[in-house]
């Protein structure tokens, strides 16, 4: 084991190295009532661009009527530079960010738990050898594979998920074999032992099991990170194309001409801040919940 | 010295596959450079041809690596397969400004970031901390590239301070390196806080107080030091983040450093130039962060023992 030690970060960072942030607080109910209309929104955004009868609601262009302000008439929040509804727009927009923001920690989870497990619970060999993939996927700078998977692959949806992947599975890895490596000390995994249960089934039943909250807390976390990273790779060029909409892309576009109005940008940006804010109290809240430690702090 | 060891071994490993990611990927990549040099349509085959293989992309894609490969080590870097500028012109313009871009953005991070965090720490509690605090939260909150629009809005295009593009004057500079150092300011404001009050409660703090120490040599001679590893190694970390993000800060200010040359060389399929940069961007992140991480087992001697015992 010692040789994993010393090839990971020499200090651990101190856990509340994002500490008190800035974060919404509601009530249980408030909650999954947010997290309900968030997903509302996102499946309606989903829904507009595979039903095809629907999709002329964020396609139609009129470009008599390009450049409204919110509240015109037929338009809530205006329209776009092509005179295309905002409202739906946003609405396509929010599903296409959510949908990347959940595949991509859907794809994060499954290399994540399958390395951080193998590495921590299956011996030295398999220690050493998942480390070395862990540790050279972290020191790769992330942005810079994140741009050469999405210009290689050619801009597309599938492209943003897998780049964002390739680089967000190892930290979860590194996170999860943390939390094995504490696990598998307990009691209960010494007791599955001694019953003779097999290191797999110890490992796929007893484990995974105990490592559900981490991950729900984790994926939260990952969805908006996620929708960041596509924000990003949008911005530069390297996402998600038109007239496919999504968070990063409509403020990308909107930045071309915002000489000659900013509400686009104003709406765009703000409601990708909203969804980060709100997904990032969500996960810090998850982790509250999840945690006995953390009852009755702060 | 194992551990330096190791590490070295880890980074020359991380170049070596960064070089292998780079290379295949984009010669992998769906179009080819020649769409961007020549209208297809209208040049004729021959001519397409010629120019390939001028530039050696008809051979076997090993011997094609091992080209690039054995070009780094003598330094023959050749030459844009569009724009016919030599690699290592591109280079050299562009380094000094990613270099400018980045050092800039470390030095707010901690010129700004360590000073602000103690001020606050020795101010907990009153309003001074609280509004420190407040302002780190949103820093972290705000994505880089919506505060870049910000920023772009209000001080460029409203109030006409500040030029929103290219480089040139200080001027410039400004909003880039801002845009760029926010996020690892707000957080290195806060873990130095963190940090600082750790130390400032700890026995040898109140046995200096009650010794006559003056305040603000303990402050500075004694926490300072004690609290810095946490700040140092966040720093490691930062420096990727950094240079990472740099590619896009650069590209939405179109300043002329290494991120939007790679960008650019990408999107135009210019394999030479990409692949290139890229490994020397990800050569540069490397060699910083393993050589914080070494420094920083030598100087601190807690790190050491903290790493046995993890």
């Amino acid at each position: 084991m010692a040789f994993v030690r010393t090839t990971s970060l020499p200090v651990e960072l101190p856990p509340d190295a994002r500490p008190e942030r800035l974060r919404l607080r509601l009530p249980r109910s408030g909650w999954a009532v947010g997290t309900a209309v968030l997903a509302l929104l996102g499946l309606t955004g989903i829904a507009i661009q595979t039903v095809p009868s629907w999709r002329h609601l964020y396609l139609t262009q009129n470009l008599n009527q390009a450049f409204l302000a919110p509240l015109s008439h037929g338009h809530l929040l205006g329209t776009d530079n092509l005179g295309r509804d905002m409202v739906w727009r946003l609405i396509g927009g929010l599903g296409v960010s959510l949908g990347i923001g959940v595949s991509v920690s859907i794809i994060s989870i499954v290399l994540g738990l399958a390395l951080g497990i193998l590495s921590a619970f299956f011996g030295r060999t398999a220690d050493v050898m998942s480390n070395v993939v862990i540790d050279v996927t972290w020191a790769f700078p992330a942005v810079l594979l994140a741009v050469v998977f999405a210009g290689v692959l050619g801009p597309s949806l599938l492209t943003v998920v897998l780049a964002l992947a390739v680089t967000g599975w190892a930290s979860f890895a590194r996170i999860v074999r943390g939390e094995v490596l504490s696990l598998r000390e307990r009691e209960f995994v010494a007791a599955a032992r001694i019953l003779g249960v097999p290191r797999v089934t110890i490992g796929v039943r007893h484990l995974v099991r105990n490592l559900i909250p981490v991950t729900i807390v984790l994926s939260v976390f990952f969805i908006s990170t996620s929708i960041i990273g596509e924000a990003g790779l949008s911005f530069i060029g390297l996402g998600v194309q038109d007239p496919t909409p999504s968070l990063g892309l409509i403020l990308s576009e909107a930045r071309q001409y915002v000489s000659l109005t900013w509400w686009p940008v104003l709406l765009a940006g703000g409601l990708l801040a909203v969804v980060v804010f709100y997904l990032n109290s969500l996960g810090d809240h998850l982790r509250d919940r999840f945690d006995p430690h953390r009852h009755g702090q702060r | 010295m194992k551990f330096a060891a190791t590490r070295i071994g880890y980074a020359l490993l991380v170049l070596f596959l960064a070089s292998l990611v780079t290379f295949f990927s984009l010669r992998a990549s769906p179009g080819n450079v020649t769409s961007s040099v020549f209208n297809i349509q209208t040049t004729p085959r021959a001519v397409i041809v010629a120019y390939l293989r001028q530039h050696g992309l008809l051979k076997p894609i090993p011997v094609q690596y091992w080209h690039y490969i054995s070009g780094l080590v003598t330094g023959h870097l050749g030459s844009s397969l569009v724009s016919g500028l030599s690699i290592t012109t591109i280079f050299r313009n562009s380094v000094g400004y990613t270099a400018l871009l980045a050092g800039t953005a470390l030095l707010i991070i901690f010129g700004i970031g360590v000073p602000v965090g103690m001020f606050a720490a020795a101010h907990e509690g009153r309003p001074v901390d609280q509004a420190i605090r407040g302002a780190a939260s949103v820093g972290l909150a705000v994505p880089n590239f919506l505060l870049a629009m910000i920023l772009v809005i209000i001080l460029g295009l409203h109030l006409h301070l500040l030029p929103v593009s290219g480089a040139g004057s200080w001027r410039n500079l400004v909003m880039p390196a801002v845009v760029l150092a926010a996020e690892p300011c707000a957080l290195t404001i806060r873990l130095t806080r963190t940090a600082y009050l750790e130390q400032a409660l700890s026995d040898y703090a109140r046995t200096l107080r009650a010794r006559g120490v003056s305040e603000r040599r303990i402050r500075w001679r004694h926490i300072l030091r004690n609290a810095v590893s946490p700040i140092v190694s966040l720093g490691v970390l930062q420096v990727q983040v950094v240079v990472g993000y740099s590619m896009i800060v650069e590209v939405i200010f179109n300043w002329p450093g290494l991120g939007t040359e790679i960008v650019n060389s990408i999107l135009q399929r210019d394999y030479a130039v990409a692949e290139i940069l890229a490994l020397m961007l990800a050569g540069i992140v490397v060699v910083a962060t393993t050589a914080g991480d070494i420094i920083l087992r030598a100087v601190d001697p807690r790190v050491r023992i903290v790493a046995q015992e993890a």
